[in-house]
């Protein structure tokens, strides 16, 4: 049992390394009896007549919903759609939201003539642009990547605006002070120190994006995961709504903790 | 002919405007620093002590007056000044070295031998073992020694200070006193300090010049004697002479 020690100072340091390992053990242990537990309670309350399966589906039912898609492969061709709809509309919105921000930042005039704009964009529900995007830019890829990239670009700018100008004053009076000009105090200053901020708009923007691509393929009705459960509600087959679902919180998870680990290894460096 | 001083000031007047109010900072201000003097202002807060300082660095622009830098108009931030304010500003993403360097990289001077120069000057402040640590492992006397070294390394001729050690304490601002007092005399710099500590003002300048008022104007100058100005900061401080000056200094400084 050394590895449990490891890096041990002192018999009391080992056992509170001891005590630390024991205790995130036992987290993990009941985490996974949790999800064991809720995954029984709903086969079993299916089977028994306490939960109505047709509305609520069951896990073998999904399970087997699931091996049907496989086995037509039609299933990865959903997810990869809908994968690839959102790391595009996460990428190219969180790049033009900073994009916009530092054109609005490199000119307060201009600024102030955007603000209202901006604010009544922000207000706006960017959902009920769908139409909008589906007559112009047809039923497809295009209109669900426009309304993924409508849904977080405003937010980004406002966000990241906010955070350049609220860079300390003292770093700006001191660039000036050596003379820098203002593109280099936005490449030297401005942009680094909003890095943290930037980080965290992209854990933001990941669920936005989700939003956006859900509701773009709801409204187009074509492939991909949003499809399969308007497709799934249409036609009564809730097990394909709720495989759709799981499938969709596993993908989300995924990309949120790879922000996740981003942040770990750039956003909090020095703080 | 003589060369013209290293600052020139004449009758500057500055104001700051809101929406509401018009606030003048410093009325018709005149004085002049000569090359290789180091000159203290000191004075209540409030009397534009900061305001003159901002405006040698060429931060912005003064509403009225002249300000010149060895007989020449300024019109912005000039590579002859270096700026030091009681905020080290050390940039928090950057390692001690790359700050140091900050001010030669804006100015696109970081020539390998000015580089060198940085590096020697670091070793000479005692930091040589953290530069390629980040300013939030330092301490604060450390921090500021590193402002230091980044507001020499790009060889102003003259360095504009405004209170970089009053956020210091005691130790610490004597043993930067005596690091920057070594390292003007060794090049014969020009210095403008900015400081409410009277004993700071002494110890380490050449002529005081006290501010008052508001708008604030300079009401006397006090030079401080020979036996002084050849002394270390430290030293200077348990010279008997240094006792006179400062019962002098105070009582100007608290005139109406």
């Amino acid at each position: 049992m050394k590895w449990i020690k490891k890096g041990e100072a002192s018999p009391e340091h080992a056992a509170y390394l001891r005590r630390l390992y024991i205790r995130t053990v036992w987290i993990w242990l009941i985490r996974l009896l949790l999800l064991l537990g809720l995954i029984w309670g709903w086969e079993w309350g299916a089977n028994n007549g306490w939960i109505d399966p047709f509305l609520f589906s069951s896990p073998s039912r999904i399970w087997e919903q699931a091996n049907q898609l496989v086995q037509s492969g039609a299933l990865f061709h959903h997810i990869f759609m809908t994968s690839a709809e959102t790391i595009a509309g996460f990428i190219l919105g969180t790049a033009s939201g900073v994009a916009l921000a530092t054109l609005i930042w490199s000119s307060s005039f201009l600024s102030r003539v955007l603000d209202p704009y901006l604010v009544v964009i922000n207000s706006m529900p960017k959902v009920a642009l769908g139409p909008l995007f589906i007559v112009t830019m047809g039923a497809g890829f295009p209109s669900i990547l426009a309304m993924a990239i409508a849904i977080t670009i405003i937010i980004t700018t406002l966000v990241i605006h906010t955070s350049f100008q609220s860079v300390d004053e003292s770093y700006l009076i001191l660039a000036r002070s050596f003379g820098a000009t203002r593109a280099q105090i936005f490449r030297t200053i401005i942009f680094p120190a909003s890095i943290p901020d930037i980080i965290a708009a992209l854990k933001v923007n990941v669920g936005l994006s989700w939003v956006g691509v859900i509701v773009g393929e709801f409204l187009v009705s074509k492939e991909g995961l949003g499809y399969l459960i308007i497709y799934g509600f249409q036609v009564f087959n809730l097990n394909l709504v709720m495989l759709s679902l799981v499938i969709v919180a596993i993908i989300a998870t995924i990309m949120y903790q790879l922000i996740a680990w981003v942040e770990q290894k750039w956003g909090r460096r020095h703080s | 002919m003589n060369s013209p001083p290293a600052v020139q000031i004449e009758n500057l007047t500055h104001a700051y405007f809101t929406k509401k109010e018009e606030v003048t900072a410093i009325r018709s201000v005149s004085f002049s620093v000569d090359e290789g003097e180091f000159v203290a202002l000191v004075g209540p807060s409030g009397c534009g002590k900061s305001t003159i300082l901002s405006l040698i660095a060429g931060i912005f622009p003064a509403t009225k007056g002249i300000i010149r830098l060895f007989g020449k108009k300024i019109d912005g931030p000039s590579f002859r000044t270096s700026y030091m304010l009681q905020k080290d500003g050390l940039l928090e993403w950057r390692t001690v070295e790359q700050n140091m360097l900050f001010g030669l990289q804006i100015q696109g001077q970081a020539t390998p031998d000015k580089i060198a120069k940085a590096r020697d000057l670091l070793e000479k402040m005692g930091l040589k073992h953290v530069s390629h640590h980040y300013p939030s492992q330092l301490s604060g006397g450390m921090r500021q020694r590193v402002a230091l070294v980044r507001t020499l390394a790009v060889e102003p001729d003259i360095l504009l200070l405004d209170e970089p050690f009053s956020a210091l304490d005691i130790q610490n601002k004597i043993l930067l006193e005596d690091l920057l007092a070594r390292a003007l005399k060794e090049e014969n710099k020009t210095a403008l300090l900015v400081t409410h500590d009277l004993e700071e003002a002494i110890a380490v300048g050449d002529r005081i010049l006290v501010m008052g008022g508001q708008p604030g104007e300079i009401r006397h100058q006090i030079h401080v004697p020979e036996e002084l100005r050849s002394l270390p900061p430290l030293k200077a401080r348990s010279h008997p002479a240094f006792r006179v000056i400062f019962e002098e200094l105070w009582r100007e400084v608290e005139k109406p």
